[in-house]
Parts: C-alpha cells; sequence; structure tokens
C-alpha cells in the first residue's frame, strides 16, 4: 500500500483545495554495491545508504502532524520506502510498498490524478536516495542497475518529471530533491544515459509557481550521517517549522522564495558547523504559500572574527533562561536554532588573549551569523 | 514612535538590497539602493533596523534606534561580517575560507599584465585558459600559481568567451564567460577536510548590478532580486534599446521572466533575439515570452527554441535550463536538438550561474581526488 493518509482513495477530497504529497524514499538498493540482489553491469561506484528511510519517515511526519496551511490543508500522502516498513499515520502503522521503478509509476500517476482535480492544490514531491546528474537529474529506484534490464530502464527523469507537471492542474508545485547529485565518472562517458519522466506536457500546459530546492549541488555527495535524517532533510525541516518564516501582516508564513533563500543560508551554516561542502540549489519559480507556522525561528550561527580568537573563546549566547554556551576548546560556530527575537552574546577569553564582549544582537530569520570580536 | 527613515549608500556600497524591518520583525519595505541613491521609508518605529542583502550572499543587519537618517557604507558594514581574508590563503583551505578570500581578493588593485601567457598552470592540480573568438587570451599567475587571472577591455559587443580548466584527472572544465567580462579569476586549492581540489572561478563584469541580481537568483533569493527590478527599467535605454551591453540585458530579462513580470518586457527579448546573433540567450528569454503569453503560437516558439540550440550553449544556466525545458515541450521535433545540445554539454554543473560543464575522454583515469567546483560572479562584500 502506498497511501498512507487518508485510509483509503475514497476518503482523498478532490472538491476544494488539498495538498497533495508523494514521499519516496530509497535506502536498499540490491543491485548496487554492497546490496543483496544480482550486482549491476555499472554500479557508478554508488553503496548503500541509510539516511533515506530516516528522513523520508520524518518529512511524512511533519506533512500528517505539522503542516498548517488553512488554504490548503493536507489532502493526501502517498509514500514509498526501501526496505518497506511499517509508516506511523493517524489510523495507525501503515506498511509502506518499497519503491521500485513499478511502484513508482503506479503511485505517480495516482498522485498526478489526484493533484489534478483542483487548480487551488498544492503538489509535494520529495525523493531521498540515490541520484545523478548529467544533463539532468537522474533519481533511482530500488532496482536501478537491474542487470536483467537496460541501465537506465529503472531511473527517474527528474527534470523531465518537473516540465511535464506542467500538465498537472495544481497550479503551486513543489519539488525536494534530497539526493547526491552525483557526477560518477563512468557518467562522464556515457552518452545514453536517459531516464523515465513518468509524464509530459506540451507548450499549451502551464503553471503559476513551480519551485525545486535540490540538496547538493552536482558532483557532491548530500551527506547525511548515517541512521539519520539527511542535512538536507533538517533543514527542510527548520526552514518548514519557522526559519523560513516571514510575517504577512497578523501571520508567519513560510512562502517559496522565502525558502529559496532560508534553505541555502541554513546549508551554508550546515556545512561550517559540520565542515562538509554542503550546498543548496534552490530554484524557485513563481510566488507559493507553503506554510503557516506559530512564530519565527533563526539559524543563530555565531562564533567570532578569527579562528585563533575561537579557539580560546568561551561564548554564552542567552535569552531569558535559555542559554547556548560553547567554551574554550569546543568547535565553533556555534550553530543551533532558536526563536527569533533580541539575544545576549558575551563572548569571553579566560587566557585574556583578547578583550571581552558582551552585545544585545536581533536574531531574525532565517540566520544570525557572526558576532565582532575580536 | 513612527516617521520617515531616509537610507543612503555610500560610494563605496555596491547595489544591493535593502529590508527595513520593523521591531516586531515585519518587513516594513523592500528597496534597492546603489551608490548615492536614497531611499526614504515610513517606519511604525525609531527602532526599526536594517538587513542588507549583500552581493556575496551574506546579510548584515544595521541596528541604530533612534537614527532616521543612514547612511550605509562599506566602512560600517565590515565590522559586522566574517572579515575577508587578505592574506594568502593557506596551502589547504576550506571552500568557505576560499569564499572570503575571494571577498577580498576582488578588492585588489588594477593588474599589470606583462609576463601574461596563454596556457596557465596551477600548480600541479591542472591548467587554464581563456579563449575569445580570437585566439587565446593571456592572463598572469598569481597566489603562488594557485590563481590565474585576467583583465580585460570592455566589450560588451563581443560573443562569449570559454575558460577551459584541464584538471590533473583528466576531467575538463568549460565555462562560458559573458562578452561584458572586466575580471576572471580561476584558482584551484586542495581542500582542507576532504580528499578534493576546489576548483573555482570568479567573474566580474563592468555591469555590476547584473552580476547582483545574477548572484540573487544563483542562492534562490528571489524578494531581493524581485527588489532590483527598477535597474531594469532605469537602464532599458541603454540595454535594450541601444543594446550597449546584451549581456546584462539578458540577466534583467531573466529575472523579469522569473518573476513572471511578462508585460514589462515589451519587446525587448525578440530585439536581443534578432539583433544579437552571437547570444543565444536572446532567443531563449524570447520563446519562453511567447510560452508564456501566447502558447498558441507554437511555430513562433519552435522558430526560436531551435534557432537557440542552433547558436550553440547559453551564457546563463538559467538559459541552458529553460532551453532544455522548451525542446522537451516541443515533444518529439525537439527531441534531437535536445540531444545534440546535451552531447555538446557533458555534466552540467547547475549551481553554477555561467553555462559550465564537465568532459572526459573515454578511458581517462577517475577522478581522484575529488574535484569540487564553485563558480559564481565576483562580489567585494
Amino acid at each position: 500500500m502506498s497511501l498512507i493518509w487518508p485510509a483509503t482513495e475514497a476518503e482523498v477530497v478532490t472538491n476544494a483545495s488539498r495538498l497533495h504529497a508523494f514521499v519516496i524514499a530509497v535506502a536498499d538498493y540490491p543491485h548496487l554495491n554492497g546490496g543483496s540482489g544480482p550486482p549491476a553491469l555499472e554500479p557508478l561506484g554508488l553503496t548503500q545508504v541509510t539516511t533515506p528511510r530516516f528522513t523520508g519517515l520524518a518529512i511524512a511526519d511533519w506533512l500528517l502532524t505539522r503542516y498548517q496551511n488553512p488554504l490548503c490543508p493536507l489532502g493526501s500522502v502517498e509514500m514509498l520506502l526501501s526496505p518497506n516498513q511499517l509508516v506511523p499515520s493517524p489510523n495507525g502503522p501503515v506498511p509502506a510498498t518499497s519503491a521500485t521503478m513499478a511502484n513508482i509509476e503506479t503511485a505517480f500517476s495516482l498522485w498526478k490524478r489526484r493533484c489534478g482535480t483542483d487548480a487551488g492544490n498544492i503538489a509535494w514531491f520529495y525523493f531521498c536516495g540515490h541520484g545523478v546528474s548529467k544533463d539532468a537529474q537522474y533519481l533511482l529506484p530500488e532496482n536501478y542497475g537491474d542487470p536483467g534490464v537496460f541501465q537506465w530502464r529503472n531511473s527517474i527523469d527528474f527534470d523531465g518529471l518537473r516540465v511535464g507537471m506542467r500538465s498537472c492542474a495544481a497550479q503551486t508545485q513543489l519539488f525536494f530533491v534530497d539526493a547526491c547529485r552525483e557526477t560518477p565518472f563512468a557518467l562522464l562517458t556515457q552518452l545514453n544515459v536517459q531516464g523515465n519522466p513518468l509524464t509530459s506536457a506540451s507548450f499549451a500546459d502551464s503553471v503559476s509557481c513551480s519551485a525545486a530546492y535540490y540538496a547538493t549541488t552536482p558532483g557532491r555527495q548530500a551527506y547525511g550521517p548515517d541512521n539519520e535524517v539527511t542535512y538536507f532533510g533538517r533543514a527542510l525541516l527548520s526552514c518548514l517549522n519557522g526559519v523560513a518564516a516571514i510575517k504577512k501582516g497578523p501571520k508567519w508564513v513560510v512562502d517559496t522564495y522565502s525558502l529559496g533563500n532560508a534553505l541555502g543560508q541554513t546549508m551554508a551554516q550546515l556545512a561550517r558547523r559540520h565542515r562538509q561542502p554542503l550546498s543548496c540549489n534552490p530554484d524557485p519559480s513563481g510566488m507559493g504559500r507553503i506554510n503557516e507556522v506559530q512564530g519565527p525561528r533563526v539559524i543563530a550561527a555565531v562564533s567570532c572574527t578569527s579562528e585563533i580568537a575561537d579557539t580560546v573563546a568561551d561564548i554564552l549566547i542567552s535569552q531569558g533562561a535559555t542559554t547556548l554556551h560553547s567554551p574554550p576548546g569546543q568547535p565553533k560556530p556555534i550553530v543551533e536554532e532558536v526563536e527569533a527575537g533580541d539575544w545576549t552574546i558575551q563572548v569571553s577569553f579566560p587566557g585574556n588573549q583578547f578583550a571581552s564582549a558582551a552585545v544585545v544582537r536581533t536574531f531574525m530569520p532565517p540566520v544570525f551569523e557572526g558576532v565582532e570580536v575580536p | 514612535m513612527s516617521g520617515t527613515m531616509t537610507i543612503k549608500f555610500a560610494p563605496d556600497m555596491p547595489a544591493a538590497t535593502v529590508e527595513v524591518v520593523s521591531p516586531d520583525l515585519e518587513i516594513v519595505q523592500r528597496v534597492m539602493l546603489d551608490p548615492g541613491r536614497l531611499a526614504s521609508v515610513e517606519v511604525p518605529s525609531e527602532a526599526s533596523f536594517l538587513r542588507v542583502h549583500l552581493p556575496s550572499g551574506q546579510v548584515v543587519t544595521l541596528e541604530d534606534p533612534g537614527n532616521m537618517t543612514r547612511e550605509v557604507s562599506l566602512q560600517t558594514i565590515r565590522g559586522r561580517l566574517q572579515p575577508p581574508l587578505q592574506e594568502e590563503l593557506p596551502e589547504q583551505c576550506s571552500p568557505s575560507d576560499i569564499r572570503r578570500y575571494y571577498r577580498g581578493r576582488s578588492r585588489a588593485p588594477t593588474l599589470t599584465m606583462s609576463s601574461a601567457t596563454e596556457l596557465l598552470q596551477l600548480r600541479t592540480y591542472g591548467s587554464v585558459e581563456l579563449k575569445g573568438s580570437a585566439g587565446p587570451i593571456p592572463g598572469v599567475l598569481s597566489s603562488n600559481g594557485r590563481e590565474a587571472q585576467w583583465q580585460l577591455p570592455y566589450n560588451p559587443q563581443q560573443p562569449p568567451l570559454v575558460l577551459k580548466v584541464l584538471e590533473q584527472t583528466g576531467a575538463r572544465l568549460e565555462l562560458r564567460v559573458p562578452g561584458n567580462a572586466s575580471r576572471i579569476w580561476a584558482r584551484a586549492d586542495a581542500c582542507r577536510d576532504q580528499e578534493a581540489v576546489n576548483f573555482s572561478v570568479r567573474v566580474a563584469t563592468l555591469a555590476s548590478t547584473a552580476d547582483t541580481i545574477a548572484g540573487y537568483l544563483q542562492r534562490g533569493d528571489l524578494y531581493s532580486a524581485e527588489t532590483m527590478t527598477p535597474w531594469i527599467h532605469e537602464a532599458k535605454g541603454l540595454l535594450f534599446d541601444k543594446m550597449e551591453d546584451p549581456y546584462a540585458a539578458a540577466v534583467g530579462a531573466y529575472l523579469l521572466l522569473r518573476l513572471k513580470q511578462f508585460e514589462r518586457m515589451h519587446d525587448w527579448a525578440q530585439n536581443l533575439a534578432n539583433r544579437v546573433p552571437f547570444l543565444p540567450d536572446g532567443c531563449i528569454i524570447w520563446a519562453w515570452q511567447l510560452i508564456h503569453q501566447q502558447p498558441s503560437n507554437a511555430g513562433e516558439i519552435r522558430k526560436y527554441l531551435l534557432m537557440a540550440a542552433s547558436r550553440g550553449l547559453p551564457v546563463y544556466s538559467e538559459g541552458l535550463r529553460l532551453l532544455t525545458d522548451g525542446l522537451r515541450l516541443m515533444g518529439s521535433d525537439g527531441q534531437t536538438a535536445r540531444d545534440n545540445l546535451i552531447n555538446s554539454a557533458g555534466i552540467i554543473l547547475w549551481s553554477s550561474p555561467l553555462t559550465a560543464s564537465l568532459f572526459a575522454e573515454p578511458g581517462t583515469a577517475p577522478l581522484t581526488p575529488a574535484s569540487l567546483h564553485d563558480i559564481a560572479f565576483a562580489s567585494e562584500a
């Protein structure tokens, strides 16, 4: 079963604006290195990954429990997960179907049909797993590399999918590609790389808002610590929960423009903290409202202006009873998600190497960065 | 207490978007400012503050409660920023160190192009050359042999240039460079935290506002990019009537296209397509304006998409994306053109604002150590 919520197709609201989600998470590649199946003729140097199973569940959970948009409430969550496992839902645990190419084709058709029932719908596509980049972004389902078929038969042409979705009536379309945009060397010399776009469109089709957010730039791995949510997944959830929020009238809203800017800045700070070449390639086209939040949040990234000072600095950040502390010797910058507002930053040097300082700064979404001492 | 806040950019500031923010963190207004320009904004409180979205992607917050007349200068904001690295980079450095270094480098004085050579060796990491329509363009080495630099005469009417980096692994990076480029830097640095070589390129043009816009678009910061539209309209005489700088015009048109402000594009894109034959981007922009405004005019759309494909790779990645998407929408008769384009494009580095591709000859050894690529417009803040 790939429909996680609601319980049945008949319960899916199709006569009003709704968000319809399609989440694909692939953490089992039998034909890639370390897999349990017959090996691919060209595995492209790719191995098993653990992060997608955690990331896919985190995204589904956010949609089911945190998504808030009165103009377009949640309508359905379609999910494919490899290895298949139970997915928590308001109706109890639901066994997810594995993310093979055939299952993706079937689930995609159902999802696109639901999305197409109302122009006010939001189409939400999230892929987490392996991807490779050449002329376009190709996403790899569980059975990529099956030696019994053409190498690229089991792959999704994501760029073609995004263009093809212009034929869907939903006028807000959000795509999240949480995949390694790797450029394996073997790919450099292949001429016949191709994938299945799953759908197509013509000049007559149009969409007012199509926004794609890519985990990493091509040639870099979509790093994530084993058995945890990917860095991109974490950054996205932080942004959706308030780091990308801007105030519109009385409400704090995350929209396609604010998400693009915030995701890039958040990934840049995660890159600093984890010393990884993380980045994000946001490609929003058109304005669409995504989520409403209770209040704004900020990624605070605080360090001194030099590495020498960082090594010996004692940094304390406080707002009321909330404090963040990084004593000498601990890695800087401090990178934490906090509430927006006025914070006191105290920087002291127990060894008196530099002059201490205390300043009050306004932390405003998405990122507060740096402190000007010493 | 409410009032009018006056904001001015000092002559040393680059063009940038400024957000005026009330104490409850609501953005009162976004304004575009460039050197010497003034803006007046009604604010609900004297405690309102400014956030400047700098071309480099850094955002600086300027709080000065009670001061309703603000002059923003590089001097005043530098204290709030991670300082640029002025000294030589260490032998092994992080990508963020390299970005900081570039911010300092962009303020470096005019080059002396004596002993310029055509093929520049970047240590053992690779070699680099810049080619124009008349052949290789000499440059100079700096940074202990890790950086190549070019300083170019103002000639925005020339066809695009091509920067080629032959990496030690055998892979070849090719980058389309706009003909209005004034300075180019290409570096190779060993990474501190990964076993990789970081190949980075910065391009500065004399249309620095267009560079700023391209940077905003690259980072997906469309609120800031949207604020820059007044520049397009102020510069329309030079950009779109006289076509003084077709590259800057293309950036402006891409911005309007992205913002779906088609009515403000008039027939500029058509002029760009017809009057600047060396630039595929004009055809792409005009075809997409038609797709949005006259989707039934399929013949004209096809004509300009195919004309763009026949002119070669566009200068800007935004254009390459739109061209491949447009050829997909054409269906089967766009397939051949797309196949040809793809085969000439290699592996495309979509994170670059300028069209950049990687190539390798069959039989070349695998990429070890790995290469990272960081391509952007230069900015001094």
